[in-house]
C-alpha cells in the first residue's frame, strides 16, 4: 500500500554564518491513512522543521517527502513551497491580520476560493459544532483559551477535509485535561475518517493513542518498533539505530 | 512496592474475587509490572492483617460451579488503613540504571561503545513507551472527565514521564560524550 505521506533520506540543515547545524541528519518515515504518528523531541530537536518538510512547507536539502506517492517538490515544479490541497496544516498562531471580527470567519477562510461566502462560513460552523466549540464561532481569536485555540486552529485545517493532518506542537500550553481532549479528538479523526496524522509534541504523554511515536535527537528519528507478528524462530534485529517508521 | 496497597484499593471500590482483582489490577496498574499471582500473597496477607476477608459467592449453584468462589471485600479496619496510606505523605522511589554505573566507572576509550548504548536503551525506551500508550484507549477524553478517569490518566502520564525523563538524560549523556570524543579527537591530550 502506498504510503500517504513518506519521508526518505530527508536532510535539511541551516547556516548561521559558517557553522552549519543539521536539524534533520537522514530522516526516513511513513504515515498511513487512519494512522497517528507523534514525534517528539527536546526543544530545537528539529520538531517543526521535520512537520514542515513533511507538509511541504519547506524543502528538504536532500531525500524526498512523497503525499500520496507523488513527490512534493515534483509538484511544486521548483516553485515556492505552498501547501497541497490535500494537506492540512495546523497553525496555532491564528489569524494572522485583524481582519477577522468572528472565529467562524477566520475557520472558513481556507474555503473561500472553492467556495461561495455563506457556503464556506457553513462549512466552517459545522467543523466548529463538531469538534465541540460551536460556542466559540462569534468570539475573537484573543478572548479564546489555549485550549480552545488549539481546537480553533485544528478546525481552520480540518475544514478542507484533507487526507493529511500535520500539526506542529498541537498540544503545547495546554492542561492535561486539555490534551486528552485534544489527542484523544485527532485518534477519532484517524479512526472514524482514515485521516493521516503527523502530530510533533513537547511532551511524552501528548502521545498517548498513536499508532506509532518516535525521537528526535541529533537530526535521527528513533521510531517504536512494530511488534514481530507471530514468534516463528526468526531473530529480529534490535541495533537501536533509526529505523523507518 | 508490593501489589498490597492496590489489591486493597481494587477491593474497596468492588469486591470480587481472585482472577477477577488480578484482571483488574492488570487493566488498571499493568506498568507497575506485578505478576497476577501477586494478587493471591497479597490478598492472604491482606487477610491475615484483618484488612479483607472472603465471602461466598451467592447463586454460584447456578453458575454450574462445584465450589463457590471466595469473593474478596473489604473489612472497616481495611478501609480504614487504606485511608490511612493514602494520608501519609510518600517519598519518591529512586531510580538507578546500570548504563549509569557503567558510564560512572568506563574509561575514555568505551566511549564510542557507550554512546552506542545510548541509542539502543532509547529505542527500548521509546517501544516501552509505545506499550504503555497502546494500552489506552482515548474514550476517557471526554470534556468534562470523572476524578476516576482524570486518575487514571494521571497514573499513565507518571509512567511516561519516567521515561521522558529518561530519554532525555540519554540525549544529554550522548551529547556529552560526543563533544568529549570531539575534543579528545582534536588534541588528543585532553581526552
Amino acid at each position: 500500500m502506498v504510503p500517504l505521506l513518506s519521508l526518505d533520506g530527508v536532510r535539511k540543515s541551516y547556516w548561521r554564518g559558517p557553522h552549519e547545524t543539521v536539524v534533520l541528519a537522514d530522516v526516513s518515515m511513513r504515515v498511513q491513512a487512519g494512522e497517528l504518528v507523534a514525534v517528539w523531541g527536546q526543544r530545537a530537536a528539529g520538531k517543526t522543521t521535520l512537520a514542515l518538510v513533511a507538509a511541504g512547507l519547506e524543502t528538504p536539502d536532500r531525500g524526498i517527502v512523497r503525499f500520496d506517492g507523488q513527490s512534493l517538490s515534483e509538484l511544486r515544479r521548483g516553485g515556492a513551497p505552498r501547501l497541497h490541497e490535500g494537506i492540512g496544516w495546523v497553525q496555532r498562531t491564528g489569524p494572522q491580520s485583524g481582519d477577522f471580527r468572528m472565529i467562524v470567519d477566520y475557520v472558513a477562510l481556507p474555503l473561500l476560493g472553492t467556495h461561495s461566502p455563506r457556503g464556506a462560513r457553513r462549512r466552517a460552523s459545522s467543523m466548529l459544532k463538531r469538534l465541540g466549540i460551536a460556542d466559540c464561532a462569534s468570539a475573537r481569536w484573543g478572548s479564546l483559551t489555549d485550549g480552545e485555540r488549539t481546537l480553533v486552529a485544528l478546525a481552520h485545517a480540518l475544514v478542507r477535509e484533507p487526507k493529511l493532518l500535520v500539526a506542529d506542537d498541537p498540544t503545547a500550553n495546554l492542561n492535561v485535561l486539555q490534551r486528552e481532549e485534544v489527542v484523544g479528538l485527532l485518534r477519532r479523526a484517524a479512526d472514524e475518517e482514515g485521516l493521516g496524522i503527523l502530530i510533533t509534541v513537547p511532551d511524552m504523554p501528548d502521545m498517548a493513542y498513536a499508532d506509532r511515536i518516535g525521537s528526535l535527537s541529533d537530526g535521527r528519528l528513533i521510531v517504536s518498533s512494530e511488534p514481530p507478528p507471530v514468534d516463528d524462530g526468526t531473530v529480529i534485529d534490535f541495533p537501536g539505530r533509526q529505523q523507518s517508521a | 512496592m508490593s501489589a498490597k496497597h492496590a489489591v486493597l484499593g481494587l477491593v474497596i471500590e468492588q469486591p470480587g474475587y481472585g482472577y477477577q482483582l488480578a484482571r483488574r489490577l492488570e487493566e488498571r496498574c499493568g506498568a507497575w509490572g506485578w505478576e497476577p499471582s501477586g494478587v493471591y500473597s497479597a490478598l492472604d496477607s491482606l487477610a491475615r492483617e484483618d484488612h479483607v476477608r472472603s465471602v461466598r459467592e451467592k447463586g454460584s449453584r447456578t453458575t454450574g460451579r462445584a465450589a463457590p468462589r471466595a469473593i474478596y471485600e473489604a473489612t472497616p479496619r481495611g478501609v480504614d488503613y487504606f485511608h490511612e496510606w493514602i494520608m501519609e505523605s510518600s517519598a519518591p522511589s529512586p531510580v538507578r540504571q546500570e548504563l549509569d554505573l557503567k558510564i560512572l566507572f568506563s574509561g575514555h576509550e568505551f566511549l564510542p561503545r557507550l554512546i552506542d548504548q545510548t541509542w539502543a536503551q532509547e529505542q527500548m525506551c521509546i517501544d516501552d513507551l509505545k506499550a504503555l500508550t497502546s494500552a489506552m484507549q482515548p474514550g476517557l477524553a471526554s470534556r468534562r472527565p470523572t476524578w476516576r478517569e482524570a486518575a487514571i490518566i494521571l497514573q499513565r502520564d507518571a509512567e511516561i514521564k519516567l521515561l521522558q525523563v529518561r530519554i532525555e538524560w540519554l540525549q544529554n549523556a550522548r551529547k556529552v560524550m560526543k563533544e568529549i570524543l570531539d575534543r579528545s579527537a582534536r588534541d588528543p591530550r585532553s581526552g
